[in-house]
């Protein structure tokens, strides 16, 4: 009895940590069962609303998590948690406000959909927070897993079981090279441990002779979130999973677990195995090299938009890399934190305007952008603030972001890779403009488009304006980036 | 007579550990798609032995139920509904596999000959024997399945909530993709 | 009582044969019980080290992440029911509506 008594208390001890995720576990359950069925089925739109609710009680309760540590040193509450908790709801938020006009035109609405996103949203939650591997990996695949299903979710449409399919072997892939990895540092580090804290301290005393072990662990958990995070060369089926899926949920896919598994990594880097930085830092520069050039050349190429914002992401994660490069984990945090916000702003707006051009049929090529200053100037506007902001020209937010990730790079003296960056920078200025160049410059060629319904008139419009003036709110931007901590 | 069974005891670890290779071969190169999961099965069977000379009887037994009876039996399932056109497949192998395994191999190969190096050299240390009274470690409170649960509830609550989420999305996703069209 | 030498060895070598599996088969079904078997090597992997510590930790581990990989299997069976179902094939080299 003691014994159970006290896990018991242990438990209830520990709850309050995880209040945001469970507040969304429990509503998505209640929601899938019985809510479901309570509900008549022509008032299914219902829980639209209700979904965004229970993300804002989430992000209430989130923000209102006291700084802690529980589950057995598994979950940890900090600056860190929740400014990436915080993220990561907004972004959902974003893409069910984002998802309505389609699944309306395709009279889908159904109660999987959001909870999925809730469910998914749940597992990044936990993610951001998690402080032992099991945690991360557990976490990771809830996410991943929830992710699969929605890219897949549109199953009377080939392409989106085609970009489902692929998507899951892809990640079935990572996340086996992932768990081998960690088996392997778990080995390395004696067989007792895998919290983060204790096993960079058991690493940092590694033996001659398991530093194979060590160097092995450590390429494969890289390896491992690198798939997770689309990065070259392990990027191999993303852009067709971004291409497929259901355009919110390349939104979605875009801006989410992205940030997610970037927080994951820099805790698992910063923390976990900052003792062994000269193993992964060289392949990490690597990578973040490779994805910062070959996302933005292959983008060159797109005729679709959503497969150059496919390469395009993977882009803007190789610049997001070098804030996890830096051996001050806390400064790239921050550095990498504020990026994912003006990101998550560009991206959200970019693919607003995408989905309402969609709603006609249109807006997945290239093409569809087409003379669309003179059918639609507001919009063309706020798609042109967008794409500059994305390819980081001054004064716009994007430049902000990128300037801070790229100072803390210099100043953590990686000339070599800055320089590629801002290379890379400018070939996608190309890209980006390219898109201006069509819609201001170019004879339109589509049929009249409606009204911007609501919901995407006010994304668009929150979201360009917070881009236009973004950078006067330069300080307080980054009195919220400094309290991104972890103790 | 202990030292004998004790040396079994290590061989029989390599003997299981190769039939498991075995079934895994078998699994990949095999031409017909039921040939292969039965490959698959006879491979998780050799890993449970496996599991059970390491000292995990309850893994080894849940091994046994979950993949064997379990997986592999969906597994099953799934082929026999995909599979019925066709008996044998005629291309087994896509288009870069001589890139694909000169890589794995490449890398299998580098991987090895470092660790024959560093494990096998004579001034490797012990920290790698295994020490046979911590086996006892393991039997906390006399049986491998009550040191496991202490563990898995007292250490490992988070991750198992989490499993059991997981679960829940599996069962929702499964629902969601498979179910027939609506007419 | 075997060396732990033995036990990476073995490990090392399923994960192989797993990821190749997974590089070089066209049948997404093939492919999905590689990615299991990549599993299972970890798995092998995390039971041996915890014999070699005396501890549970990698036992309770180990057995979580059983049904870890029972749950990615539903799902993934359930994908490639769907896809036969729409393009009655699951090669995953025969799935080129999306370009490489």
């Amino acid at each position: 009895m003691p014994f159970a008594q006290q896990l018991w208390q242990a438990m209830l001890r520990d709850l309050p940590l995880i209040s945001g995720p469970l507040t969304l576990f429990f509503a998505a359950t209640i929601m899938l069962w019985p809510g479901d069925l309570l509900l008549p089925s022509n008032k299914k739109h219902i829980w639209a609303p209700i979904t965004l609710g229970v993300l804002a009680v989430s992000a209430a309760l989130v923000a209102n998590t006291a700084n802690g540590s529980g589950f057995s040193s598994m979950f940890q509450v900090d600056g860190f948690t929740r400014g990436f908790q915080l993220l990561c709801t907004a972004a959902a938020f974003i893409t069910v406000v984002l998802s309505q006009p389609q699944l309306n035109a395709l009279q889908e609405q159904t109660v999987e959909y959001y909870a999925l996103i809730l469910f998914s949203l749940g597992g990044m939650q936990l993610l951001v927070g998690a402080t032992d591997l099991v945690s991360v990996y557990f976490s990771v695949e809830l996410m991943a897993l929830c992710i699969y299903i929605l890219v897949a979710y549109l199953r009377t449409q080939e392409r989106s079981i085609e970009a489902g399919v692929k998507y899951f072997l892809l990640g079935a892939f990572s996340s086996g090279i992932l768990l081998y990895g960690i088996s392997l540092l778990f080995a390395a580090g004696g067989g007792v441990t895998t919290n983060l804290l204790q096993l960079n301290q058991k690493l940092a005393l590694a033996t001659h002779n398991n530093s194979l072990l060590v160097f092995a662990g450590v390429l494969m958990v890289l390896v491992g979130f690198a798939f997770k995070v689309a990065a070259v060369p392990f990027h191999m089926w993303s852009p067709d999973a971004y291409e497929g899926a259901p355009t919110p949920i390349t939104a979605y896919l875009s801006m989410a677990p992205k940030a997610a598994a970037l927080a994951a990594f820099l805790r698992v880097f910063g923390t976990g195995l900052a003792s062994v930085h000269s193993d992964w830092s060289a392949p990490l520069g690597f990578i973040a090299a490779a994805s910062m050039i070959l996302g933005n050349v292959a983008a060159l190429r797109q005729q679709s938009i959503k497969r150059m914002l496919a390469y395009s992401s993977i882009a803007h994660v190789g610049y997001m890399l070098l804030g996890v490069l830096s051996k001050d984990p806390l400064g790239g945090a921050r550095a990498v934190w504020l990026y994912l916000l003006t990101y998550l702003l560009m991206q959200s707006g970019a693919f607003a305007v995408i989905i309402h051009l969609q709603g006609t049929g249109e807006g997945e090529r290239l093409d569809d952008f087409r003379g669309l200053a003179r059918r639609r100037p507001m919009l063309a506007f706020a798609m042109m603030v967008f794409m500059l902001s994305l390819a980081g020209i001054p004064p716009l937010l994007g430049f902000f972001s990128k300037f801070y990730l790229f100072m803390l790079a210099i100043q953590q003296g990686q000339y070599l890779l800055t320089t590629i960056a801002l290379l890379t920078s400018a070939v996608a200025a190309t890209y980006y403009l390219g898109v201006v160049n069509l819609m201001y410059f170019k004879e339109p060629t589509g049929v009249q488009l409606p009204r911007l319904g609501t919901a995407l008139a006010l994304t668009v419009g929150c979201t360009c304006g917070l881009v236009l003036v973004g950078t006067c709110f330069g300080p307080w931007l980054l009195d919220w980036a400094q309290t991104i901590t972890w103790f | 007579m202990e030292q004998s069974l004790a040396v079994i005891g290590s061989h029989l670890f390599l003997v299981f550990g190769l039939l498991a290779l075995g079934g895994a071969a078998t699994m990949v190169f095999a031409r017909s798609a039921v040939h292969s999961v039965v490959g698959f099965l006879f491979c998780m069977l050799a890993l449970a032995s496996c599991y059970l000379c390491l000292g995990a009887e309850f893994l080894a037994t849940a091994q046994i139920l979950v993949y064997a009876g379990g997986i592999v039996v969906l597994f099953l399932f799934v082929v026999m509904i995909v599979e019925l056109s066709k008996y044998k497949e005629q291309t087994r192998f896509q288009l870069h596999t001589p890139w694909a395994v000169g890589l794995v191999v490449a890398g299998a190969a580098a991987f090895i000959a470092v660790f024959w190096q560093t494990y096998f050299s004579p001034s490797a240390p012990q920290a790698l024997t295994l020490d046979p009274t911590l086996a006892q470690g393991l039997d906390v409170a006399n049986q491998n399945a009550q040191a496991i649960s202490r563990g898995l509830y007292a250490d490992f609550l988070l991750p198992f909530e989490i499993l059991s989420v997981i679960l829940l999305v599996a069962l929702v996703g499964a629902v969601v993709l498979a179910k027939a069209e609506r007419t | 009582m075997p060396s732990m030498n033995s036990v990476l060895l073995i490990s090392f070598l399923l994960f192989s044969i797993g990821v190749v599996g997974v590089l070089i088969r066209r049948n997404a079904l093939i492919i999905l019980m590689c990615a299991e078997l990549m599993l299972n090597a970890a798995n092998l992997n995390l039971i041996a080290f915890a014999r070699h510590s005396g501890t549970v930790h990698g036992q309770a581990f180990a057995l979580l992440v059983m049904g870890l990989a029972a749950a990615e299997v539903a799902v993934g069976l359930a994908l490639v029911v769907a896809l036969y179902r729409k393009k009655s094939t699951i090669q995953v080299d025969e799935l080129d509506l999306l370009k490489g």
